[in-house]
This record gives structure tokens, C-alpha cells and sequence, in this order.
């Protein structure tokens, strides 16, 4: 297990994992948020879906979703660019587990109605703005995102971040020097 | 604990930002200005204004339909004009036709005079992309370049058809709702439920491109 914890502090402080982790889920949060925002009542109309929030009074629904696509493309932003990267890749894990459960949901009542054969048969637009997507390829994509979201979580580097070159410190947050941490 | 409070603090703040240039690009597209689409007067508002404070979705139950015994125009099994119609069913207040129905209401010579009205309730691209013949465009979430010249020709008509895409698509619905709020008797208002993706999957003629001027 030492062992183990050493080779992923040393993976961490190359800084290569979150940047893969920064792009990959920067990158697409900010299509998936440009695609919901050319449209933006088509998002309305899928997140009344879901039956989350009451249709009357309207202001909470409408609100989140005039403001969800573009809190998704700050927060992309944040992780492309290396800024406020914890607080970015935490709201993004908290949308994706939020999200999660409720297209499972909805993937189980559109396979009880009996029109697939079979779960990973369901196809549905869950309002992420890609249109009807297979269930399973999405869980899987998501599971891919939440893994990259939790690496901007949980890192220690700051390697090619914004953050870092304008702070002038060097690229790792623990505050102790690059040769100590992770140690 | 730092890290956290650090965390809470910066997802706040996205989260402030986030708002604070949603609202204010809506308020932006709310004060631009459109050239009049499909014969709407010019400077009607931008297409994707969301109204914060609109119900978009709330259903306002109807009363439910009586049929009334003196009246052709609800006795069961009977035709008005030339749309055949059926009872409705229960989580649906208005009539609903079907593909035959609609194709019969094209060629009717009622529906050139504009006394049979079909209303697309889909958006923009949809609609000029292809609709049903002599269909006219009601976008449900972007009513205001579009309604007056909707209701002009529903009261002028005795019978309006709504449809949209089919399946899921519950927008006809709300515009029948809408109308029926702008003064249309819901009896002359009918649901053809099957839509746009029946008429296509029919092989039927279909028009694209801008609105015809009427």
C-alpha cells in the first residue's frame, strides 16, 4: 500500500494526470455546455423531464436552466485554464452525481415500459445535448468523467495552471517544496 | 478543513458567476432586437429569451369535455366539417386526429379558404426544414413572433389541427392549451398526436424553406 501511495504521489507531482484530467473533461464540458446553450429551451424542456423541480411556480426551473449550461462552461474554463481548479472539478463531480441516479432512473422506467430489449438497449435524449444517446455508452462516459473530476479534486499539482504562474509558486498546493511532497 | 472551506468558497463563487452571466446575457437577448419573422411585426423579441417568470409547462386542467346532445359539433361519431374526430381520452382535453384525418383536412377546400388551420408547434429550423402543407409556425416558447398572426387565422377558422414532432413531443399540447386561453373553443381545437414524424414516415408531400405570405 506504501508503495502504491508512492507511485501515485509521484504520478501526481509529474503533473501529466490532471492535465490529461483538465483537458478531457474540460474540454468536454465546454461542447457539451456550447451545444445546450445554442438551444437553450430545448435544456428547458429536458430538465421538465425529469420532474425534478415543479412546473409551477416556474422561477427555480427556469432559473438552473438558463444558469446550469453556463456554470458547466465556467467551470470547464476553470479546469482548462488552471484556475480555482478544485472548486471547478468539484462542481463538476457534484452535477455528475446528481445527474447519475436520475438518468438511471429514467433509463429503468423507459426499460419497464418494454419497448427495448434489453437496458443497455434504452435510448433516450437525457438533456446533456448530444440528442438520443444509448444508456450504457453514457453511464460509461460519465464514469470516465467522474475519475477525471475526482483527479482535479484530489491532486496536489498545479502543473500548467493558471493558479501557479500567477501566484508565482511552484506547482504543487501542499505548501511544502516540490521534493517533499508526497513523500 | 482549509482545503474544503477553500473548495466551498471557489464553487460559490463559480456558482455566483455562473448566474450573474446568465442572467444578464438573457436580459441581453430580451433587449436585441429580430428582424419580424414568418409576417410578425419587426422588433419582435430574440428567439431564446426565456421568460424567468412564465410557466412554461404548468398544466391548467380544462374542464372536462361535455358532450352536448344539441350540438352537432360534439355529438359522438360526428364529423364537423370535413375532420373526423374522436373522443378524447382522459389525459388528453382535445379532440385527436389521425394521419388520415390530416390528410384529408390538406385536400378539404376548406383548408385553402382558411377555415381549417394546421399549426406547427415546432421551432424554426424544424419548421423550415419541412411541415406539413399550408402549416403555419407557432413556436410555443417563443410565442410573441408568432402569435398574432396565429390567432388572426385560428378565429377566423372553424377547425384547428396542432402537431409538432410525434412520440414524446408534448408541444402541440401546450399550444392547444394556449389557444384555448386566447379565446379559441376548445371544440374547434384537435391534437394530431402522431405529428410531423407520421406525415414524413407517410411519404406525404411536404413543404420547406420560409413561410408561404398570406
Amino acid at each position: 500500500m506504501q508503495v502504491r501511495r508512492g507511485l501515485l504521489a509521484r504520478l501526481d507531482e509529474t503533473g501529466i494526470p490532471l492535465l490529461i484530467a483538465r483537458l478531457a473533461v474540460g474540454g468536454m464540458f465546454a461542447y457539451l455546455a456550447l451545444l445546450k446553450l445554442s438551444n437553450p429551451f430545448e435544456f428547458l424542456k429536458q430538465v421538465n423531464q425529469y420532474q425534478i423541480f415543479p412546473a409551477d411556480p416556474p422561477q427555480l426551473m427556469n432559473f438552473l436552466s438558463l444558469t446550469l449550461p453556463y456554470l458547466e462552461l465556467i467551470c470547464a474554463a476553470a479546469l482548462i485554464f488552471g484556475f480555482f481548479l478544485r472548486g471547478a472539478g468539484a462542481t463538476i463531480l457534484a452535477m455528475l452525481l446528481f445527474f447519475c441516479p436520475l438518468l438511471v432512473h429514467r433509463a429503468m422506467l423507459e426499460y419497464a415500459s418494454g419497448a427495448f430489449p434489453g437496458f443497455c438497449w434504452v435510448k433516450f435524449d437525457c438533456g446533456c445535448g448530444t440528442g438520443e444517446v444509448f444508456i450504457c455508452r453514457k453511464l460509461a462516459e460519465n464514469a470516465a468523467l467522474i475519475v477525471g473530476s475526482l483527479i482535479t479534486v484530489l491532486s496536489q499539482s498545479r502543473f500548467l495552471c493558471l493558479e501557479s504562474l500567477l501566484r508565482r509558486r511552484p506547482h504543487t498546493t501542499n505548501g511544502l517544496e516540490p521534493a517533499m511532497s508526497g513523500a | 478543513m482549509q482545503v474544503l472551506l477553500r473548495t466551498l468558497g471557489q464553487m460559490i463563487v463559480l456558482f455566483a458567476v455562473a448566474s450573474a452571466v446568465a442572467l444578464t446575457a438573457n436580459e441581453l437577448r430580451r433587449g436585441g432586437r429580430e428582424p419580424g419573422r414568418n409576417g410578425a411585426a419587426a422588433g419582435a423579441r430574440p428567439s431564446n429569451w426565456i421568460d424567468i417568470n412564465r410557466a412554461y409547462f404548468a398544466r391548467r386542467a380544462p374542464a372536462p369535455l361535455q358532450p352536448d346532445p344539441a350540438s352537432p359539433a360534439t355529438a359522438p361519431g360526428h364529423a364537423p366539417n370535413a375532420v373526423a374526430i374522436e373522443e378524447p381520452p382522459a389525459s388528453v382535453p382535445y379532440r385527436v386526429v389521425d394521419l388520415g384525418t390530416v390528410r384529408d383536412a390538406v385536400h378539404d377546400p376548406l383548408y385553402e379558404v382558411g377555415q381549417i388551420v394546421l399549426i406547427d408547434a415546432r421551432d424554426d429550423a424544424a419548421y423550415k426544414a419541412g411541415r406539413i402543407p399550408g402549416a403555419i409556425q407557432l413556436d410555443y416558447y417563443r410565442l410573441e413572433g408568432y402569435i398574432e398572426r396565429v390567432m388572426d387565422a385560428a378565429l377566423a377558422a372553424q377547425q384547428v389541427i396542432v402537431y409538432c414532432n410525434g412520440g414524446r413531443c408534448e408541444d402541440s399540447l401546450l399550444v392547444c392549451q394556449e389557444l384555448e386561453l386566447r379565446g379559441i373553443p376548445r371544440t374547434a381545437i384537435a391534437l394530431f398526436k402522431d405529428g410531423w414524424e407520421a406525415w414524413k414516415a407517410a411519404d406525404l408531400p411536404i413543404e420547406s424553406g420560409p413561410a408561404r405570405e398570406q
